[in-house]
């Protein structure tokens, strides 16, 4: 589809108008909540802004939030795009996680820069491989996507949980955690005084490389073909399955690659619980920045900025900062029911074709 | 071996198999409702994690267990309501809304209970159902004490599965829902109002899902804590798929569930020499291991997921 440079400019303020919308009813029912605690929503959401501008680190601790979710959103799109729903992105993220340990700590004597280029493959593959599987049984076995990630993301999570305790503890400390990452393999920080690492950099490039990837490559179209009619995808001689399984593997690597930076970036070790529910939230992420990679970051830093600063506000003023959950929910629900009308893309990407089967 | 087969050890397991099917059960039921009238309802895990948080906070203030329930059920319907309004009104998708509802619900239920309860190191806590003795029937041995000296939502959910057998093969209505499913437009075109069907199946099923959620705060733990639903809403989707979308097939499947979950639970009490994340991870090793026998033979209701839209051929 040619677009010119009028209707790009309305389709964005089309967009622009609806996600705002969606913010400020969010917003308000969100603060209903906060009010109903006795504490005053304007003041609060105060401190909430306040958190995350004025301050430096809040501003390193919104890019530290971001950087994971735009892997694990970027990797959820792609899988979007060929009409599935990776919902893995925790158990793809700690299985990355892990393996990424493995990999630094076992290995040494190998240049700095080799090493965390082996790490990060390393992490890709293993999420990939975590993501793939799910993709295979939907391929061959016709198993339900949905259900088979979540269910594969508590295996992951007692997997690890195991892992950690036992055979790969750190003897020296009480929690049950994995070593430490060695000082020289952490990633570099790109703010002085703040957490925020070069991670949120990759994160980028990232972004550029799944744009060109589904937009200017084969492998990208082919994706795009079977999500948008199986059937005809088939007709063209597109190997349906062996699409599938890449999807899956392909958005299973990013997700990966996201717990490989959460780990040499922010928490050093790999921890219980780390994942924390990330892989729903980067989904969040997708659907604002409307699966679009550029439109990912954007919704990343809104959303990575939100956790931080819903964090300063639990601090500051003592509302729970499960808030930022609410608010991310509803703000989704209302994006959703806003696009619900005949120009709607996520409509047409999501709703109608639900329907086709891969048989 | 001996410990694992004495009586004592069998009737407690049985007892632990049927408490732990009970929130599972009834939220798959729910699910045939709202699947047999094409609406897949991924939101049932937050409808049982609304419903868990709500019935505990009912039952803790008014003290009574009874409209604790009730307020599980109102909760599960509400969110019900809205996924209804967002994937039948306005027919987005109903993945997404799903996931999206299921975060607010985690929100909601997590950001209420710090804010009543706060942080505490003792869960605040209410009594569990107590148990009805069935007349006459709790007298038979083991049946007995494992079946008919349960407590009362125990027989609410059995009698459930048997009801909603009845409703959806054996009454107009079941008739209306399963065409709505099928072949929503020939429905219509018969003067089904295939709208109005799926709001109602949606709000049985969210009603369902909330009374299993209250099964889980006011039946098994008596308290709260964050995400207790544990993705048993997905292993609930995962038995329908099983159960073929027949109440009573997945009222098996839901025996045979608990009955796994609750024999890890007893290894683990007995303290068998495997790490307990292993033991914990068998429900959803189960689900996995199920979705994969019955991907290929699944055979759904046609028009599932498809949101209908009366104007459009």
């Amino acid at each position: 589809m040619i677009k010119n440079k009028s209707q790009i400019i309305e389709n964005t303020w089309y967009n622009v108008k609806k996600i705002s919308i969606a913010i400020i009813i969010g917003a308000i029912i969100s603060g209903v909540f906060i009010y109903m605690i006795g504490v005053n929503p304007i003041e609060a959401y105060g401190f909430l802004i306040k958190g995350i501008f004025t301050r430096r680190y809040g501003v390193g601790e919104m890019l530290v939030k971001a950087t994971p979710l735009i892997f694990i959103a970027l990797g959820f799109s792609i899988s979007f795009k060929a009409g599935l729903t990776n919902l893995g992105g925790d158990g793809q993220l700690i299985i990355g996680a892990l393996f990424a340990i493995l990999a630094g700590t076992s290995i040494s004597g190998i240049p700095v820069f080799f090493h965390l280029l082996l790490i990060g493959s390393v992490a890709m593959i293993a999420g990939g491989i975590w993501g793939g599987i799910a993709g295979f049984f939907k391929a061959k076995f016709n198993t339900n996507e949905v259900i088979m990630t979540i269910m594969m993301n508590y295996v992951a999570a007692y997997l690890v949980s195991f892992l950690i305790e036992r055979p790969l503890r750190d003897k020296s400390a009480v929690l049950p955690q994995s070593e430490m990452v060695p000082a020289h393999l952490e990633l570099a920080k790109v703010l002085e005084g703040t957490r925020a690492h070069i991670g949120i950099i990759i994160a980028i490039i990232f972004a550029v490389l799944v744009y060109i990837f589904i937009k200017k490559t084969d492998f990208g179209y082919r994706i795009r073909a079977i999500g948008f009619s199986p059937p005809a995808a088939r007709y063209a001689g597109i190997n349906i399955s062996r699409q599938i399984i890449l999807s899956m593997g392909l958005s299973g690597a990013l997700a990966g690659l996201a717990g490989m930076t959460l780990v040499y970036g922010t928490t050093f070790r790999v921890l219980d619980g780390m994942a924390g529910g990330m892989g729903f939230t980067a989904i969040v992420v997708a659907i604002l920045g409307r699966t679009n990679p550029f439109g990912i970051i954007l919704a990343a830093l809104l959303i990575g900025g939100l956790s931080a600063g819903g964090n300063s506000m639990q601090v500051q003023i003592g509302v729970p900062a499960a808030i930022i959950q609410i608010l991310q929910g509803l703000i989704i629900f209302f994006i959703v029911i806003g696009y619900s009308d005949k120009k709607s893309i996520i409509r047409k990407f999501l709703g109608v074709k639900r329907g086709c089967k891969y048989e | 071996m001996n410990k694992y087969l004495t009586s004592t050890f069998i009737i407690t397991y049985l007892i632990a198999m049927i408490k732990t099917s009970i929130p599972i059960l009834l939220a798959a039921s729910g699910e045939i409702y709202s699947e047999r009238s094409g609406v897949v309802n991924i939101n049932l895990e937050g409808q049982i994690l609304a419903g868990a948080f709500f019935a505990f906070l009912g039952a803790y203030i008014t003290g009574s267990l009874f409209l604790g329930a009730i307020m599980g059920i109102l909760a599960g319907m509400l969110f019900a309501l809205a996924f209804g309004f967002a994937c039948i009104t306005k027919k987005a998708s109903q993945i997404v809304v799903g996931i999206t509802l299921n975060i607010t619900a985690l929100g909601i239920t997590s950001y209420l209970n710090r804010a009543y309860f706060g942080i505490t190191t003792s869960l605040p806590r209410v009594k569990v159902m107590p148990q009805v003795l069935v007349p006459v029937l709790n007298k038979i041995p083991i049946l007995g004490e494992v079946f008919f000296s349960r407590d009362l939502m125990v027989y609410i959910s059995l009698f459930t599965a048997i009801l909603s057998y009845v409703i959806i093969f054996k009454t107009t209505f079941g008739l209306k829902m399963r065409s709505a499913g099928e072949y929503p437009r020939a429905a219509e075109t018969m003067g089904v109002n295939v709208y109005r069907i799926q709001y109602i199946s949606l709000l049985l099923c969210g009603g369902l899902a909330g009374l299993g959620g209250s099964y889980l705060t006011l039946g098994m733990l008596g308290g709260f804590m964050e995400n207790i639903s544990g993705g048993r809403g997905f292993i609930a989707l995962a038995l329908v798929i099983f159960g073929k979308w027949h109440p009573l097939k997945i009222l098996l499947a839901a025996m045979l569930f608990g009955g796994a979950d609750a024999l890890q639970v007893r290894l683990q009490a007995i303290g068998a020499d495997i790490p307990y994340q292993f033991m914990l991870m068998t429900p959803y090793l189960l689900t996995i291991f199920i979705l994969i026998i019955t991907g290929k033979r699944a055979t759904q209701p046609a028009a599932l997921g498809v949101p209908y839209d009366r104007e459009k051929l």
